[in-house]
């Protein structure tokens, strides 16, 4: 009889993706391409906001966008619509993109060659969070009906995320939304994070959205 | 959730650990998961049940252990925990920043050690 031995493993179950994603990062950067992981719950305006996003940016910036729409392409098809070149990855019910799916959608648009990728995450607050995509930044949509209380319900998302876009604040009037109770909880979790109120609607505030994601792109090519 | 996908790598990395000791059956498994993660420990078990079916890994415990929230301030390179339920933003003892801090703790996901015989 063989007698109980406990083994040290400290192996991260997340390890084989973080190598994954860090790679795919620092190729991208030595290519000069930014991407950005966009994540929110379903309907918050991911699709809506990506569109404002691409009418708001340098006409030099080539933006193309990985969809994962978990079973449709309605989100593809209004990207083609206004001609941003788009792949749509099935994602077959998963919950989150991880960085392989990402880098198997990264070599269908890189043909256009573009300068910015946007990835529409699946809509969820909790698991794309918890993967690493590859993205060298990671953007989130918190949208007015949802409530301000969200960071405190879904800390991690807020704690990955460098910018906070607000959007439906048309909608705030309607609401008993605070948007400095928001600031204050998102926060508590992540100190540094940026916070830029907008209207997919009325396309308010994304030029602010633009000239952010300008800057980092500046910022990447050094 | 992601429980699913997560708690196969669970049992994977378990079980190669597991064959390179020798080891004929798996008791225990221990994690270590950040405080700030959202995984649901009842549907890890209830998945693990399901997946280990089988395996050297059928009937082992699940152990969980959560870390805490810790901060690193950037200004002056003092460590301190943060408390997720106080709803005041984490500030330095030290030095008072309340911006220029990173989060160093609370996010992990870890397999820490299997028990075995
Ligand atoms: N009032 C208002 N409605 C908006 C705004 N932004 C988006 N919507 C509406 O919200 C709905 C969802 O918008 P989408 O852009 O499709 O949201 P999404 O996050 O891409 O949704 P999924 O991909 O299905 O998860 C649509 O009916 C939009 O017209 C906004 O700023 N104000
Ligand atoms: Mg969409
Ligand atoms: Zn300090």
């Amino acid at each position: 009889m063989s007698e109980f031995k406990l083994i040290k493993v400290k192996e991260g179950i997340l390890s084989e993706n973080d190598k994954k994603a860090s790679d795919l990062r620092q190729k991208l950067k030595s290519e000069n391409k930014y991407l950005i992981n966009l994540m929110a719950s379903p309907g918050a305006g991911k699709t809506s906001s990506i569109l404002k996003i691409a009418q708001n940016l340098n006409k030099d910036i080539r933006l193309a966008v990985i969809e994962a729409d978990i079973d449709s392409s309605v989100d593809a098809e209004k990207m083609a619509e206004n001609n941003i070149p788009t792949v749509q990855l099935s994602t077959g019910g998963f919950c989150h993109l991880d960085a392989e799916m990402v880098i198997q959608g990264l070599e269908e648009v890189v043909k256009e060659n573009p300068d910015l990728i946007i990835i529409e995450n699946v809509g969820n607050l909790v698991c794309p969070a918890e993967f690493d995509t590859g993205a060298h930044s990671n953007i989130m949509i918190l949208s007015v009906p949802e409530g301000d209380d969200k960071p405190l319900k879904y800390p991690l998302i807020f704690s990955v995320c460098e910018l906070l876009i607000v959007n439906k604040t048309d909608m705030i009037e309607l609401t008993d939304f605070n948007l400095e109770e928001l600031e204050k909880r998102a926060k508590k979790v992540n100190p540094k994070i940026e916070i830029i109120p907008v209207s997919a609607k009325t396309g308010k505030g994304f030029e602010k959205v633009a000239s952010w994601i300008e800057q980092k792109i500046q910022k990447i090519r050094g | 959730m992601h429980e699913l996908p997560l708690t196969n790598k669970i049992l994977e990395t378990a079980i190669d650990f597991a064959e390179k000791n020798n080891a004929v059956q798996i008791q225990e498994i221990n994690l270590l998961i950040g405080e700030l993660s959202d995984i649901e420990e009842h549907w890890l078990n209830h998945y693990f049940k399901y997946i280990s079916k089988d395996t050297i890994a059928a009937d082992a415990n699940l152990k969980i252990t959560r870390v805490n929230i810790k901060w690193l301030c950037l200004n002056c390179f003092f460590e301190f925990r943060g408390d997720k339920k106080s709803d005041k933003p984490p500030k330095c003892p030290k030095c008072q920043e309340t911006k220029n801090l990173e989060l160093i703790n609370g996010r992990e996901f870890i397999i820490e050690s299997i028990g075995i015989i």
